[in-house]
């Protein structure tokens, strides 16, 4: 697999960069505790509610593979690709090409690990990379997926933009990510930092949530038409419940050689939390599918239905 | 906020009166807790919050879906701070355990709240 060229000149990147390894390069075995095979740190699907967490999570990669239409042709980019879940699920099951970018070293070590180990030395690509500046010619890649980092991104104008350029013509943008309610967001526009803001930030590394409209804003001011909008926040409750019982049952394992205890008990306070939050409406979690929208451009056939994003096959 | 605020007043007295004031209280917790509070000052209560007319009692003879378990000292001075800072640090430190459903245990937020709210507005 080939390194890509890294951008690290600027000082979001190492700001960004050190916030988001305080949480993510915690070690792998952590977080191999809790979540499914895939090591998918982001909300699962769940087709049936008897679904186990390791369905789910194929359910969660097939629907973005099926909802992005993905070829064999296609170069795909992955912005905020974790340990790799979707690269592989897509590289395996769509035999298309794959580039993930994310902020934290550790998980890209792993990426590069898995894919020499598992024979993806050409069509597999992993690197170090701010979305801020995507080093990508224009009109690099046919579709763009972003699943569970807007969370961590302050200006979408400009990740949208970057993703904009670098997307072909007739290219698919699929956005999965947190949102939060307007009343809750509006406190933190009015300049008041919540002490839950304040807590998840300091968690989780990093914590940009917007409201849906502000995403979807800066999707339409980056250039895209909104396709699809699809509210999973009940797929993200069932998701965490899962990996809390995984916590829970491997506590001791956990404390006794992988991370403290307080750090173990931190996580499943903000699990628990994060549960609640999902009960309520306090947190949301959505898909969105985008395209982009280009000059001179003839609307290309695309499925009538949604019939295509179903996975009522799919109960494991 | 109340000094003389502790364990005892909230669930002998304090609470049974929110419960009745306002039914959100028990909707937002909506299952049956219980505490465990160790200590001179301590005591055990169960509460069943998703029954329609919510009961705060002594002891805790009946199943629950979480037990907090904390010293009573511990409790009584959580209880008078308005920040969930002082509280997750308790819980890191093994000061609060819950046995149970983990996510109704942190419903515990929602007496706490209904106590701050009455203290503000106590009519």
């Amino acid at each position: 697999m080939k390194p890509l060229k890294t951008l690290n000149t600027s000082d979001y990147f190492e700001k960004d960069k050190e916030a988001i390894s305080s949480h993510y390069d915690l070690p792998f075995e952590f977080f191999a505790k809790f979540l499914g095979p895939r090591m998918a740190y982001s909300c699962a699907y769940f087709a049936d509610e008897n679904n186990s967490l390791e369905v789910a999570e194929a359910n969660k990669l097939e629907l973005l593979a099926r909802k992005l239409l993905i070829s064999p042709e296609d170069k795909v980019l992955d912005i905020g690709c974790g340990w790799g879940s979707f690269m592989f699920y897509a590289v395996e099951k769509c035999d298309c090409s794959v580039t993930g970018i994310t902020l934290a070293q550790e998980q890209i070590a792993v990426i590069r690990e898995t894919a020499k180990a598992r024979g993806f030395s050409t069509n597999m690509h992993a690197g170090l990379m701010h979305a801020y500046d995507l080093a990508f010619e224009n009109q690099t890649f046919d579709k763009v997926v972003t699943v569970g980092a807007i969370e961590h991104m302050e200006d979408l104008d400009r990740v949208f933009s970057e993703t904009y350029r670098v997307l072909k013509d007739d290219g698919l943008f699929l956005v999965h990510g947190m949102t939060q309610p307007w009343f809750a967001r509006k406190v933190t526009l009015d300049g008041t930092k919540t002490e839950v803001s304040q807590l998840l930030d300091e968690h989780f590394g990093i914590g940009h949530l917007k409201s849906l409209w502000e995403v979807m804003a800066s999707l339409e001011k980056a250039g895209f038409e909104i396709l699809d909008h699809e509210n999973i926040s009940q797929h993200y409750k069932l998701t965490v419940e899962a990996w809390l019982e995984n916590l829970q049952k491997n506590e001791q394992q956990i404390v006794d050689r992988i991370i403290p205890e307080e750090k173990y008990r931190e996580f499943i306070a903000f699990m628990a939390a994060y549960i609640l939050g999902f009960e309520g409406s306090g947190t949301l979690c959505n898909q969105i599918l985008c395209k982009k929208i280009f000059k001179d451009e003839i609307r290309m056939p695309a499925p009538l239905t949604r019939e295509h994003m179903s996975l009522g096959d799919s109960n494991g | 906020m109340d000094d003389e605020l502790n364990a005892k007043l909230i669930f002998d007295k304090l609470l049974p009166e929110y419960l009745v004031k306002d039914k959100a209280i028990a909707k937002k917790i909506n299952a049956p807790m219980a505490i465990d509070l160790e200590g001179k000052e301590g005591g055990q209560w169960w509460a069943d919050f998703s029954s329609d007319n919510p009961v705060v009692s002594r002891g805790f003879n009946k199943e629950a879906k979480c037990t907090i378990c904390m010293n009573a000292k511990d409790f009584n001075y959580l209880i008078s701070q308005q920040k969930i800072r002082p509280w997750l640090e308790a819980f890191k430190s093994k000061r609060i355990t819950v046995k149970g459903h983990l996510p109704t245990a942190l419903k515990l937020r929602a007496i706490v709240q209904a106590h701050e709210k009455q203290a503000q507005n106590p009519n």
